[in-house]
């Protein structure tokens, strides 16, 4: 049994934990599941939520409260990365040991956006504090925001990114706001169908990687596909609804619309993993390989893991890890036109004091007439 | 056919092809006239300086410069031409007529073109000086700023394009566009921005400017202009402005939220240990968005909670609502259940309160309302007569009761935070 570490920091952390908790419970049923049913994880699977804002934290319905980690500082850090390092600086050893006290694990996941303030500074700084305590790996899982979300935003992403990769991590997963925005709905419907897809993701992966597997697939494997490409990657998902067989599956989750980020997997991709799960009537050994050998023409090595489960339809999960990520390279052209536009706005406020120091001139004088 | 006959045809002949030839070389006259020494003669970007005369010797010096280059120097003497190359395929010829002494020694000279069409000449004229002080093509940016809409209310915005187009006859370099900070307004979101470009050619249109502008007061504005600083091609300075567009905007009321309340009861008269539906509805009248809508229901005594719509939770045994935003035109009903706990005669009420952003300050409005339903009464009931059965026909259901509801309170308390 693998003993998994989930961390979810800020606001977007806070609430995809929530949508793993509730996962966990067995997809369907409302707020009350927690009185009458138990969470079904193959693992021991601890979860926390860190935040600086208590109402954050309040939302949550599925997370246990000693779960639900405050950091004081009131009304959360607003967007501001500056603070939200001194806060962590400040409530270090706090964090620490309560995950301390949470005993070793075999692995860790930190989710959080990378555009507001309190996830996206506290992550980059709790990995670097894992990574030097423990030896187990550690995975960011990491939200991109809506492009129009403004300027602040899109410098946080961009800084926060970086200090995420710099930070030791074993890979980041990458998630994107933007391209999957079109699930439609008000922004509460989207940010909850997001929440849900990465949940679903993340929970079927270590759901597999603590499961008797054909074709052999294990956390050995997963970490070395995530050693691959350039330290970023992105889950493919799919779930089929009905009878499916499993080829149209696997092309399923491999597709865009299958994709947490916007990537041509055949052009950036440069290592993979893919998992089946199901009934064994959908699971055609020949269908699978052939399917897997297209795409390991592509990419290369293909890791592939089977999870027979009695009366289940055909799943399919892909981890992919890239070698490079256009569409992360134009969201960081557009982070610098907004850090370069930021820094005029606040030339300008400069050049409006230099008018007070013209004002201040004729302080004290009168007109002549 | 006799002779002059044939005499006749040869020369019309031999005529139209002089014309002929002639159209394709023929010169134009550009000068005729004198040049003192040291000044020079521009055409287009050529400019001929007179550097010397020699009257003794008959003869006068000159250089030839394409926009400050050197591209010809030369001697000549009276009655002698020189040519060069202009524009590409064009010709320019230089002859000297005379030479004249005195003070300020002069050439009179005789300039002409050929292979080159008249209307091309933008620029011909003696420049005092030389060369040093000839100003070239002008290049000329038509600075434009668009704005999507002429009249908003506060707190709306405008989106304004800004646009750059070469109408001059040189290429504009080194340009920089300034755009002074807008009174009156904020700038809320800038979607393009492209403050400098090394050239802008003739003819050629630039974007400069994408921007929104919040409006923050109400009157009628103009937008101030964009200027830009930029250089022609040999270093000139110039510098122009931007149209100022007109914007009017309305101040009614447009920044303030206002959440109308009601609140409704399904019966006033009930029995004890009946229940009793309420219901609230929220909902926003005003221009802008309400934020922060915090309802709180406060239950008199004989009178207690039993259950609520999801929005409802109960902090300190008090049941209350809390909404992060109401847009404008929005409502929202939220209803719960009381029971009646002992006989008198209550008064039930809501106390709301939420904030708003009124585009001005930058503190957030806030605003409190009370609004309560009075009278309703509670009787005695019908099934209290039972109250006087037996113990045990209550305390085993009770018994299960307690138990179901420990296992609840204690999953409540572990994920209560
Ligand atoms: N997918 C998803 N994105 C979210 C969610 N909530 C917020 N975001 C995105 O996360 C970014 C904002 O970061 P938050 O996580 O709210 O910020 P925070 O870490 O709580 O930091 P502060 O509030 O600034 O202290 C924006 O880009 C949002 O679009 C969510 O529930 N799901
Ligand atoms: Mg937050």
């Amino acid at each position: 049994m693998l003993n998994i570490l989930v961390i979810g920091n800020g606001q977007c952390g806070n609430r995809i934990l929530d949508s793993i908790n509730k996962h966990a419970f067995g997809g369907k049923g409302g707020k009350l599941v927690k009185f009458y049913s138990k969470q079904k994880f193959n693992s021991n699977v601890q979860t926390i939520a860190i935040n600086t804002a208590v109402n954050d934290l309040k939302e949550m319905k599925y997370t246990r409260a000693k779960d639900r980690i405050h950091i004081p500082h009131l009304h959360g850090v607003g967007a501001n990365r500056t603070i939200g390092k001194q806060v962590f600086e400040e409530k270090k050893e706090m964090v620490m040991r309560e995950i301390e006290g949470r005993g070793n694990f075999d692995i860790a996941f930190v989710i959080t956006s990378a555009s507001g303030g309190t996830g996206s500074s506290f992550t980059p700084r709790i990995i670097k504090e894992l990574k030097e305590r423990y030896d187990y790996p550690v995975y960011a899982v990491v939200v991109l925001p809506f492009r129009e979300e403004g300027t602040l935003y899109l410098q946080n992403a961009a800084f926060s990114l970086r200090e995420i990769r710099e930070s030791g991590v074993d890979g980041i997963i990458l998630s994107d706001n933007q391209y999957l925005k079109n699930i439609g709905g008000s922004i509460q419907e989207a940010y909850d169908g997001i929440n849900d897809m990465i949940a679903e993701r993340i929970l079927f992966l270590v759901d597999a990687l603590d499961s008797e597997m054909m074709m052999v697939t294990d956390l050995g494997d997963f970490k070395t596909v995530m050693k691959g490409g350039a330290g970023l990657a992105t889950i493919g998902f799919y779930r089929a609804e009905k009878d499916m067989p499993v080829k149209t599956a696997i092309q399923n989750a491999l597709s865009p619309s299958g994709l947490l980020f916007s990537t041509d997997i055949y052009q950036e991709a440069s290592r993979a993993m893919v998992i089946i799960k199901g009934d064994q009537k959908y699971l055609s050994i020949d269908d699978i390989s052939n399917e897997i050998e297209k795409l390991s023409g592509a990419v290369g090595h293909v890791f592939k893991g089977i999870v027979v489960r009695k009366g289940e339809g055909p799943q399919v999960l892909a981890v992919l890890t890239l070698e490079s990520a256009r569409e992360l390279e134009s969201l960081y052209s557009i982070a610098v036109q907004a850090i370069q536009h930021e820094k005029e706005k606040k030339l300008r406020v400069q050049s409006g004091m230099e008018l007070d120091k013209s004002f201040s001139q004729i302080e004290g004088l009168e007109p002549e007439y | 056919m006799n002779l002059k006959g044939t005499i006749t045809s040869v020369l019309c002949a031999f005529f139209i092809l002089l014309m002929l030839n002639g159209a394709a070389s023929a010169r134009v006259e550009i000068f005729d006239g004198d040049i003192e020494e040291g000044d020079g003669y521009q055409i287009n970007n050529y400019v001929i300086d007179i550097t010397d005369v020699f009257v003794e010797a008959n003869t006068a010096s000159y250089y030839v410069y394409e926009k400050n280059t050197k591209i010809e120097t030369g001697l000549l003497d009276v009655n002698e031409t020189a040519e060069f190359d202009f524009e590409g395929e064009g010709k320019l010829y230089l002859r000297l007529k005379s030479v004249h002494g005195g003070i300020l020694p002069r050439a009179t000279v005789d300039i002409t073109l050929s292979n080159f069409d008249k209307s091309d000449v933008y620029s011909n004229k003696i420049v005092d000086g030389g060369h040093s002080k000839a100003s070239y093509g002008i290049p000329d940016l038509k600075i434009t700023k668009e704005i999507d809409r002429n009249t908003l209310n506060v707190g709306e915005s405008v989106t304004v394009t800004v646009k750059a187009t070469n109408v001059g006859n040189d290429v504009a370099k080194d340009v920089i566009f300034i755009d002074p900070k807008q009174e009156h307004f904020v700038l809320e979101a800038t979607t393009y921005e492209e403050t400098s470009v090394d050239e802008i050619d003739k003819g050629e249109s630039f974007l400069v400017y994408i921007y929104e502008l919040k409006a923050m007061e109400a009157g009628d504005f103009r937008l101030r202009p964009i200027t830009a600083t930029y250089k022609n091609s040999v270093g000139q300075s110039y510098e122009s402005g931007s149209n100022t567009p007109a914007v009017s905007v309305e101040g009614a009321g447009a920044s303030k939220a206002n959440i109308e309340t009601a609140m409704n009861v399904d019966s006033r008269v009930l029995e004890r240990n009946e229940k009793i539906s309420t219901t609230f509805i929220l909902k926003n009248t005003g221009g802008t968005t309400a934020q922060a809508v915090r309802l709180e229901v406060q239950i008199p005594e004989g009178l207690e909670y039993v259950s609520g719509d999801e929005e409802f939770e109960v902090v300190g045994g008090k049941p209350r609502v809390y909404i992060e935003t109401l847009q404008p035109g929005n409502d929202k009903e939220f209803g719960c259940t009381l029971r009646a706990k002992d006989m008198g005669s209550y008064t039930l009420t809501g106390k709301l309160s939420y904030e708003y952003q009124n585009g001005l300050d930058s503190e957030n409005i806030k605003e409190y309302e009370e609004i309560s339903v009075s009278g309703i009464s509670v009787e005695k009931g019908k099934y209290d007569h039972l109250l006087e059965l037996p113990v045990y026909v209550y305390v085993i259901p009770l018994l299960l009761l307690a138990g179901i509801g420990v296992h609840f309170y204690r999953k409540h308390r572990e994920y209560k935070f």
